[in-house]
């Protein structure tokens, strides 16, 4: 008996005292509480709720003030550095790079004299295939390889700044299709 | 076209490359390891009867120049030298 009382086990003449209430209370939460349990359960929430919301609020408001600080702090930083990255990445042209660029793509003179030989790739950049960058040009594969060798050597030089990664060139993709292309048709015939 | 001949087999410093079309077709040279391939590349281009430079030749995925010799690039017997038509885009 001592230990149902303390417990708080349902006594059978104890389900006349409850309020409608607490009833209520018990059909919400769809089980049957012992009254005493039901009771220390009831305040402890209850005064739990307040204080712990209360507290959960602060935090709540301290966390956000922060993360929001952290969060501009982050975009401001962010935004900095792609300034700053941009400007880098993207240096104008000065006006002896704009005469050369000019004279490189319109200037007169021998369509097959080499402008630029790239060692390491062995590419060479002839006036005729430069001039594929010019408006509504079509790309080639020789200024799209170059390019990308440059962009290899870049990122070696700064292995830092940018990320490491493989370059295929242009011809990788033609010659995995062709060659699979002609195992499978002789694999078949 | 000395140091360059079409088949045949043997010595002297000499070895077999294949040469190897986009289209499959194999054509196989005997060069010298101090002959500059710019004599291959324009027998290759002979024999497709197309014209010089027409191809782009590429051996380990690395462009060849002209100026090189097998010698240079570490080729050996019974190498492969890839034949590329040169690509243009859009």
């Amino acid at each position: 008996m001592e230990m149902e009382e303390r417990g708080g086990a349902r006594r059978p003449g104890d389900r006349g005292r409850r309020s409608p209430c607490e009833g209520a209370v018990q059909e919400v939460h769809g089980r049957r509480w012992p009254e005493g349990i039901q009771d220390t359960c009831r305040g402890v929430v209850g005064r739990g709720r307040s204080q712990c919301q209360v507290q959960a609020d602060k935090a709540n408001a301290a966390r956000r003030g922060i993360g929001d600080a952290i969060n501009i702090r982050l975009e401001e930083a962010s935004s900095c550095r792609l300034k700053e990255d941009l400007r880098k990445l993207f240096t104008p042209l000065t006006n002896e790079d704009e005469t050369l660029v000019d004279s490189s793509l319109y200037g007169s003179g021998h369509s097959k004299k080499i402008l630029v030989l790239h060692e390491p790739s062995n590419i060479e950049i002839t006036r005729e295939e430069l001039g594929c960058l010019r408006p509504r040009g079509w790309l080639n594969d020789e200024v799209i390889n170059l390019y990308l060798e440059l962009l290899k050597e870049r990122a070696k030089r700064e292995p830092t700044r940018f990320l490491k990664c493989h370059f295929f060139n242009t011809f990788f993709y033609k010659k995995v299709i062709w060659s699979a292309f002609f195992a499978f048709y002789i694999w078949n015939s | 076209m000395s140091g360059v001949t079409s088949g045949g087999g043997g010595g002297d410093g000499r070895m077999n490359v294949k040469v190897k079309g986009q289209d499959g077709e194999e054509v196989f040279f005997r060069v010298k390891g101090s002959t500059r391939l710019k004599k291959l590349m324009n027998a290759y281009c002979d024999h497709k009867s197309m014209r010089a430079n027409s191809f782009v030749f590429l051996f380990d995925g690395h462009r060849i120049n002209g100026e090189q010799t097998p010698g240079e690039l570490e080729m050996e017997e019974g190498d492969t030298i890839a034949a590329m038509l040169p690509q243009t885009g859009g």
